[in-house]
């Protein structure tokens, strides 16, 4: 049996590993969610200083006897852009969290296969058994998962960490981008492997178990 | 590990497979078991992959899915620079031997020059940190190797678009991995620029490229000296030369040798299929041109450029003049302060817009024409200078035969003979030589593109003179024209006469004027390239080819060609046309008088077994008026009933010669009426439909007791007056 305990060693971190994995998904759904409210709202502003980029204040009668309300509703309307984007700004960081959770899990069931690699040969890394799939299976998938998040990341990041700016520096300038934000958040989402992680977690089910 | 490998001397093949859509990405090499275990590697252990085309790339082994051997998948996203491309979708087979397993350091420090990725958008100025943060995430945790281009999966987003390894501590020669520990820095020199360009020798095309080489050399080595000269530098040729004189090589020779970014761009891609999409993308083109010009001498070429800005205010209408007003705005935009060298490409020259051939657009026009025998020979060195030829092989002979052969065809040539000393030894593959005689096989195969399309070389079945019956005094006029100057030309050139360039062949229809010119090539064994007029006037080509407006005709008879024309409407001709210098020599072939009749029905019966009581002679006095095409009608007509109705072997007598005597006059009567205006006509009452232009003025009984008609033609006409006739007679 001490043939077997290197295979062992492998199979001990990939067991912690996944639960982590499990849980770092469930916060990572959890925030993405969290994210579609406060896109819609962000989305619903640029509306409405499209409209008021619209109305010629100064030829409707009503409004001339309010001063500058041109430029105090449009600061009133940016404020609470900005506090949106911080919102989201935070959750953006929790997602950045879960990447490098989840990497840094995955990174040590590497080094730990790593270790026992020469040991536990190719021939038992290859074989999977009733209850569990085999080592390669697991440790690509693991490096799957990674990925997926490693590429999700980026994304969301290259895309509304600079809109930040953007909104900020040139004046909310692309109100129609901001508009159609919650409708590119979806596109996504649709884009990404939504279920790589859930099947995976399925597939290992009864190796956790065991 | 090593030993393992090595046990296989030849190594086992694998197939190589296309890569699964869900590695994409992912760096890996799918292998089965059993080349694990010869590799002796497990699983995510960095491989070398020799590949086979030169490059190499380095991939982590993981195992096929289904655990099938003999088969490898590579995602060549760490490889060395070009093999990915070579890679993509490629299919083959790959030795285990190519495959070695590569220790994999980590990583302390990392060296990278990224290449950016083309900005769709405005061009927003990248901080140096939004790159360095891309590289990261790009770089973590994959093995790399010196040398090797680091391709980021082109649907993800982020600035960069491949990163080159420069550098690394320690040194990845082999391969090294990036952990989050491993430092990255940015390179500011591309690795590029320090390689040495391999020269690609350009046969035959050295004055051209002289120009051209100036044009780009001058800008980008003395920018200084010439701004103080107070100089705008011209920034932009147009080569223009027949298709595949090398015009496309050219450039990128000497982008290469220059070392300017090299943007090739053929014009008909730019096309877009809505309205303004074309502009868009030109508009884009000429700005990632700025973009690499602000990093260093660029060039962009565009290919085909006649595509893009044909002639304004031809039928295509208003797309096509905006596309053009957008290429002509972004070439004034460019040379306010255009670091960029706009090179285009046409065979057509005379299609383009005229403005954009004005200096500050293509200051330049760079002619590459044919070749000469010079140049085809400097091209066949070229060319077969890595090609195991044989001593008895003659360059100089094989550039003499290969008149009117571009670099295309001569690369054909050379391809073709290659592949028949291929074919024919079987027996020695290993060491085949290319023969003298392989290439006279290719010759025959290789036609020189000048003569494919709409302009067919003829394969003219030879036509000897004596083929053709009667005529005699227009076949000497031919000769004397035409053969006599290209047998003797030293003679003319003694006597002082320019030889004639051209000729028009006119009479009335079927009198073997198309048979003549063949019998001319083929006693002077010229090429033969017949041009039906039909072919040419075509809805779809347009205004601009009248073809044989007077200008190419003057080209064509620059060049040792001679025109031979034929019609029989020559008073539809413009009269430009005929003058001498373009049409010089005019030859009218008449109907055949009987003498030339009875010559025709010797030659048309010369296969036909005939009896005895067929008189030719007879046949040949009653057949007046009948041209050479229906004297063969109507041998034709004769020899259709007696297939019909007799066996093998049977001759033809007399009478089946007057039924279709009868009938053919039926036809020959229509085709006459063409070319008169008034005539008499006898003939039997059967053909009494008479075409438009005619009406029946009068009718008479004849010598023949046949009806004989006069006709006349609605409009005047001055052809065939000069034919005497016994039966037809004109008014």
């Amino acid at each position: 049996m001490t043939q077997d305990r290197p295979l062992l060693a492998v199979q001990e971190a990939l067991r912690k590993c996944f639960p982590v994995v499990e849980e770092q998904q469930g916060l990572w759904r959890s925030t993405l969610n969290d994210c579609l409210p406060l896109l819609a709202s962000l989305s619903n502003l640029a509306e409405q200083l499209q409209a008021a980029q619209n109305v010629r204040f100064e030829e409707v009668p009503a409004l001339r006897a309010f001063p500058d309300l041109e430029e105090r509703l449009r600061r009133k309307q940016l404020a609470a852009g900005d506090t949106v984007l911080d919102k989201l700004a935070e959750r953006l960081a929790t997602l950045l969290q879960v990447r490098d959770t989840v990497s840094s899990h995955v990174e040590q069931v590497f080094r730990v296969h790593e270790q026992h690699a020469d040991v536990v040969g190719i021939d038992a890394a290859l074989k999977p058994s009733v209850v569990s799939p085999s080592l390669a299976d697991m440790l690509e998938w693991l490096q799957d998962i990674e990925r997926h998040y490693r590429n999700s990341y980026p994304l969301h990041d290259g895309r509304y960490l600079k809109r930040k700016y953007l909104l900020s520096s040139i004046q909310w300038g692309d109100l129609a981008n901001i508009q159609a934000l919650p409708k590119a958040w979806e596109q996504i989402s649709e884009d990404e492997h939504q279920d790589l992680v859930q099947d995976t977690l399925l597939n290992v089910s009864f190796f956790l178990e065991e | 590990m090593a030993g393992d490998s090595g046990l296989f001397s030849e190594g086992p093949l694998l197939q190589l497979l296309p890569l699964d859509s869900r590695d994409r990405g992912t760096q890996r090499c799918r292998l089965g078991p059993a080349a694990f275990r010869a590799l002796g590697a497990h699983l995510g252990s960095a491989l070398k992959i020799s590949l086979p085309d030169g490059g190499s790339c380095l991939c982590t082994a993981w195992p096929r899915r289904d655990g099938a051997d003999g088969f490898v998948q590579l995602d060549p996203q760490c490889a060395s620079p070009g093999a990915a491309v070579g890679l993509a979708g490629s299919r083959g087979t790959l030795s285990l031997n190519c495959l070695s397993l590569v220790p994999c350091s980590p990583l302390r420090r990392l060296t990278v020059w990224p290449v950016l990725r083309e900005r769709v958008g405005a061009p927003a100025i990248l901080g140096p940190d939004a790159v360095l943060e891309a590289a990261q995430e790009l770089l973590r945790n994959r093995p790399v190797s010196l040398g090797h281009v680091v391709a980021a999966p082109p649907g993800a987003p982020g600035p960069v678009a491949a990163l080159h390894i420069v550098s690394g501590t320690p040194s990845p020669d082999s391969a090294g991995l990036v952990t989050p520990h491993t430092r990255i820095v940015l390179s500011g020199t591309s690795p590029l620029e320090a390689e040495p360009r391999p020269e690609v020798p350009l046969g035959g095309l050295s004055e051209a490229a002289d120009s051209l080489r100036e044009l780009l050399y001058l800008p980008l080595r003395y920018p200084c000296a010439l701004a103080a000269l107070g100089l705008a530098v011209p920034r932009g040729v147009l080569l223009a030369g027949p298709p595949g004189v090398g015009k496309t090589q050219l450039v990128r020779a000497v982008a290469r040798e220059v070392g300017a970014e090299l943007l090739a761009v053929s014009a008909p891609a730019l096309q877009g299929s809505r309205p303004g999409e074309t502009e868009e993308n030109v508009r884009r083109v000429f700005q990632r041109a700025q973009e690499l010009a602000s990093r260093g001498p660029s060039l962009l070429f565009l290919d085909e450029v006649d595509a893009l800005c044909p002639r304004r205010g031809g039928p295509h209408g208003a797309p096509e003049s905006r596309v053009v007003a957008q290429v002509l705005t972004l070439l004034d935009g460019i040379s306010g302060d255009r670091e960029v060298v706009v090179v285009g490409a046409t065979n057509r020259p005379d299609a383009l817009d005229p403005a954009l051939r004005r200096p500050g657009r293509f200051d330049r026009e760079v002619v590459i024409g044919t070749p000469t025998l010079k140049q085809r020979k400097s091209i066949l060195q070229v060319l077969t200078s890595k090609m195991p030829l044989s001593s008895r092989v003659d360059l100089g002979l094989l550039a003499e035969m290969t008149v009117g052969y571009v670099g295309a065809d001569l690369t054909a040539l050379c391809r073709e003979a290659a592949l028949h000393a291929m074919l024919c030894s079987d027996k020695n593959q290993n060491n085949s030589m290319i023969d003298e005689t392989d290439f006279l096989e290719a010759f025959k195969k290789i036609q020189p593109s000048s003569f494919r399309s709409v302009i067919g070389l003829m394969d003219i079945k030879p036509v000897g003179w004596d083929q053709i019956g009667g005529l005699d005094d227009v076949k000497l006029k031919l000769k004397q024209s035409v053969e006599w100057p290209l047998k003797f030309p030293r003679e003319f050139v003694r006597m002082g006469l320019t030889q004639p360039k051209g000729v028009l062949l006119y009479g009335p229809p079927g009198c073997a004027k198309t048979t003549l010119v063949r019998a001319l090539a083929t006693s002077c064994h010229c090429s033969f390239v017949s041009v039906s007029g039909a072919d040419l006037f075509s809805p779809f080509v347009g205004d601009s080819e009248k073809v044989l407006s007077q200008e190419e005709f003057q080209e064509v008879f620059n060049q040792n060609v001679m025109i031979i024309a034929a019609t029989n409407r020559p008073e539809m001709l413009d009269d430009a046309l005929l003058r001498p210098g373009r049409l010089d020599k005019i030859i009218y072939v008449p109907l055949p008088d009987q003498k030339g009749r009875l010559s025709v029905l010797e030659v048309c019966t010369k296969n036909m077994p005939v009896e005895p009581d067929v008189s030719l002679e007879n046949l040949a006095a009653e057949t007046c008026f009948f041209s050479g095409a229906d004297l063969r009608n109507l041998c034709k007509e004769t020899v259709g009933p007696i297939n019909l109705g007799g066996g093998c072997g049977q001759e033809v007598s007399a009478s089946p010669f007057i039924v279709g005597f009868q009938k053919s006059r039926a036809w020959f009567w229509a085709s006459h009426f063409y070319t008169a205006d008034l005539c008499f006509v006898s003939l039997g009452p059967q053909a009494l439909c008479l075409p438009t232009p005619w009406s029946l003025k009068a009718s008479s009984g004849s010598p023949h007791s046949q009806e004989v008609l006069m006709v006349q033609r609605s409009s005047p006409y001055e052809d065939v007056k000069s034919c005497e006739g016994c039966n037809f007679h004109i008014a």
